[in-house]
């Protein structure tokens, strides 16, 4: 069928099939075979046509054989005069001719892909019809309806083409954005495949994700990056994805740049993880700015892990604070310092008065005294293995905001109590 | 009168003279007193040392060791005798009084900070970056004690951890001390700037009946007034000079040049060993009127041989020899009893 044709088909209204009673008879008797007819098909038309084959697509691959599939379900649906919906089908048509073009691969290909199925299908309608004795009108009448309906599905082929072929031709900037932005959202790999293959962007399987702390105004121009980092001015912190072996390169570039900024990079994570890895980059910054975290120009995340980790729900841990810290809460602020940090050595450590005592800088019957106000304090929940637990990581997430100056604990605590 | 009769009567006079003129009491008297940690300056201090029938024993050194020494400690839980010892020892380490100075005994050395003193009530600090106060406990807010000594109360974070009480720190044979000088007829007066209580249990300790508490130093002149209005001859042992004292025993021996009074220097002020001073003084005072005595015995008894003509020149000489060599051993024979 030639383009020009295609093109009118595509704008035509929907062909609707209507067979005489002994064609919709033959057409019944092949309702439950459809699934085995779609695989025979599809396997003749990956044979003819291997690019439609590709190992390393496997999703146009799949979309081949589910396309092929669900227009025989349709198509004999309708035969038998059920109520149908052309566009789930239509929809799927298009998606492999945009595949096919935002791979830069020519549309031949695909039409080349649906002759071999219509022939196939044809000589095993041609075979059912000997074997039923079907008439030569009731026979021609099915290959007529065929023919419009594959002419139809094959004009959804060349809108989805169009459409990638154009979204190949527009400017890589963008598909360069969309890239980094599904990759940070987590976008189908679909399309992040198909906006990696517009970007010129080769999808790695493992990613750095980079947290940058621009000032307000002055984001850092894709340009000073070089072609392997995918970044996104205009957010703040600005993110930039690289491929893992880039990292290095990317992370001089950024300091190159913009030497007064502070960086987190995250460690390698695969592609798919790299919402999350955005996740702990900005978390890193934010206890940077919490001065949980050392301020250092470039944040390794790597090294921060369990920070990153113990404040990744920071509302739970305020929860938990208010319900299991609440004795050191009532004491001043001098003393919930000190006998927090001595609680939270005491749980890390188990060490002796003397060696805890070394470690606080403190004479040891100090580490004895406090010892004995903290069981004052937390009294028999200090033998639950449990309490301890959750006291140990509480403590280990809150400590270092309280020694930073963060008050919020406390007032809350205030507010809660005067309430 | 031949040359010779002239010679010989001046060779016989000869050990009277010795006598009278080298202080031989003295020499012997200081090299004795030295051994025992007494430093006798001039044949004053022996005269007035001989004289006097009373000493007024300063509270700080004499009786006591000059300091004060932790007597209890009182924890308000058994848990916190060890928390009370430590920071209260750790923060007694910044001040400087005696109080502080014996309950700074009790621990090491802590990390301090923020170091207050808080005048007539006490010190504040942080020990570890605890908060601590140390002294009176109404001061603190705690029941006041009435133990004998001085007591202070001890608070941490806030919160009364206990009380420690410090006393003097009395002498091992201080009674000892004060027995001697009462049977050398001197009467021991105890002085001390403490309550009234405290000075009349530490009296009693020692075995010394005349007292007076609630005297500082600078009213020791009118105790030493009130003493010669009785008649009596008044040493003082302990620091500083009064003025009026005939005697003053003292750690050293620095004067502020308007005092005239005779001093002797001791090694501390010991009871035990303001009674040997005196002991000393006294020997030596009679030593030397005995050395006097023997000098003119001799004197005269060589002029009557010398003026009968049994004393030749030769004999004349082994006289004025033998004479003078039993003055000194006269002046040497003086001990103290």
């Amino acid at each position: 069928m030639g383009r020009e044709q295609d093109e009118q088909a595509a704008v035509s209204p929907t062909p609707r099939v209507a067979l005489p009673g002994s064609a919709q008879w033959m057409i019944s008797s092949l309702e439950g075979e459809v699934r085995t007819v779609a695989e025979q098909v599809t396997a003749q038309v990956r044979v003819a046509v291997p690019e439609l084959d590709a190992p390393g697509d496997g999703r146009l691959r799949q979309l081949v054989f589910t396309a092929i599939h669900n227009a025989m379900h349709l198509f004999v649906d309708e035969a038998l005069g059920r109520e149908v919906s052309y566009t789930p089908v239509e929809d799927m048509f298009r998606k492999v001719g945009y595949r096919v073009a935002v791979r830069g691969r020519d549309q031949e290909l695909v039409d080349q892909g649906m002759a071999v199925a219509v022939a196939a299908l044809s000589n095993e309608l041609g075979a059912r019809a000997a074997e039923n004795e079907l008439s030569a009108g009731a026979l021609n009448a099915i290959n007529e309806a065929v023919s419009a309906f594959v002419g139809h599905l094959t004009a959804q082929i060349s809108i989805g083409y169009r459409a990638g072929a154009e979204a190949r031709s527009t400017d890589t900037g963008l598909a360069r954005a969309r890239l980094i932005a599904a990759l940070l959202t987590g976008g189908d790999d679909d399309e992040v495949e198909s906006q990696a293959a517009i970007a010129g962007w080769e999808v790695a399987d493992a990613v750095t994700v980079i947290a940058v702390e621009v000032e307000a105004g002055r984001p850092l121009s894709p340009d000073t990056l070089g072609p392997e980092a995918l970044t996104r001015p205009g957010r703040e912190p600005q993110p930039v994805v690289c491929a893992t072996a880039d990292a290095e390169d990317v992370v001089a570039a950024i300091r190159a740049a913009a030497p007064q900024t502070r960086i987190a990079v995250c460690w390698p994570v695969p592609r798919a993880d790299a919402p999350v890895a955005w996740t702990w980059a900005n978390r890193a910054l934010e206890l940077v700015r919490a001065k949980v975290i050392p301020a250092r120009p470039v944040i390794e995340c790597v090294r921060f892990r369990t920070e990153i980790w113990l404040h990744a729900e920071p509302v739970l841990r305020r929860q938990l604070a208010q319900e299991l810290l609440q004795p050191l809460f009532s004491e001043t602020e001098n003393s919930r310092e000190i006998l927090s940090e001595t609680l939270l050595v005491w749980l890390e450590t188990r060490d002796s008065a003397p060696a805890i005592a070394a470690r606080l800088g403190v004479h040891p019957q100090t580490v004895r005294y406090r010892w004995k106000r903290i069981n004052e304090l937390f009294g028999d929940s200090l033998h639950d293995p449990d309490f301890v637990i959750q006291l140990t990581l509480l403590l280990k997430a809150s400590v270092p905001l309280w020694i930073a100056g963060d008050q919020s604990d406390f007032q809350r605590y205030r507010e809660q109590e005067a309430g | 009168m031949s040359s010779e009769t002239v010679a010989c009567l001046l060779l016989a006079v000869l050990p009277a003279a010795f006598a009278f003129g080298a202080p031989l009491s003295l020499w012997f008297a200081r090299a004795r007193a030295r051994a025992a940690g007494v430093f006798l300056d001039g044949a004053r201090a022996i005269a007035a040392g001989s004289r006097v029938d009373t000493v007024l024993l300063d509270r700080w050194g004499t009786v006591t060791t000059g300091q004060l020494r932790v007597v209890a400690v009182d924890p308000v839980e058994p848990d916190h005798e060890r928390n009370l010892r430590w920071f209260a020892g750790a923060l007694g380490h910044a001040a400087d009084d005696p109080v502080s100075r014996a309950i700074a005994r009790l621990s090491a050395r802590g990390k301090l900070s923020q170091v207050h003193q808080h005048e007539g009530r006490g010190i504040s600090g942080s020990v570890d970056r605890h908060p601590v106060r140390l002294g009176r406990p109404d001061w603190l807010g705690m029941e006041s004690r009435d133990d004998t000594g001085v007591t202070v109360g001890v608070q941490v974070d806030s919160r009364p951890i206990g009380y420690i009480t410090v006393a003097d720190d009395v002498r091992p044979h201080a009674a000892d001390g004060v027995a001697r000088l009462r049977s050398a007829g001197v009467v021991p007066v105890l002085v001390s700037e403490d309550s009234e209580r405290n000075t009349r249990e530490l009296a009693a300790t020692c075995g010394i009946e005349e007292w007076y508490a609630d005297r500082p130093a600078d009213v020791r002149d009118a105790l030493v007034e009130e003493q010669h209005r009785r008649g009596r001859v008044v040493a003082v042992a302990g620091p500083g000079a009064p003025a009026r004292a005939e005697l003053v025993l003292a750690e050293d021996d620095t004067t502020d040049g308007s005092t005239v009074q005779a001093r002797i220097r001791l090694a501390d002020l010991d009871v035990a060993r303001v009674a040997t001073a005196l002991a000393v003084a006294r020997g030596a005072a009679r030593a030397t009127t005995r050395a006097r005595r023997t000098g003119v015995a001799v004197g005269v008894a060589g002029i009557v041989l010398a003026a009968t003509g049994a004393l030749a020149l030769p004999l004349a000489v082994g006289y004025a020899v033998l004479g003078c060599a039993a003055v000194v051993a006269v002046a040497g024979a003086g001990r103290p009893r």
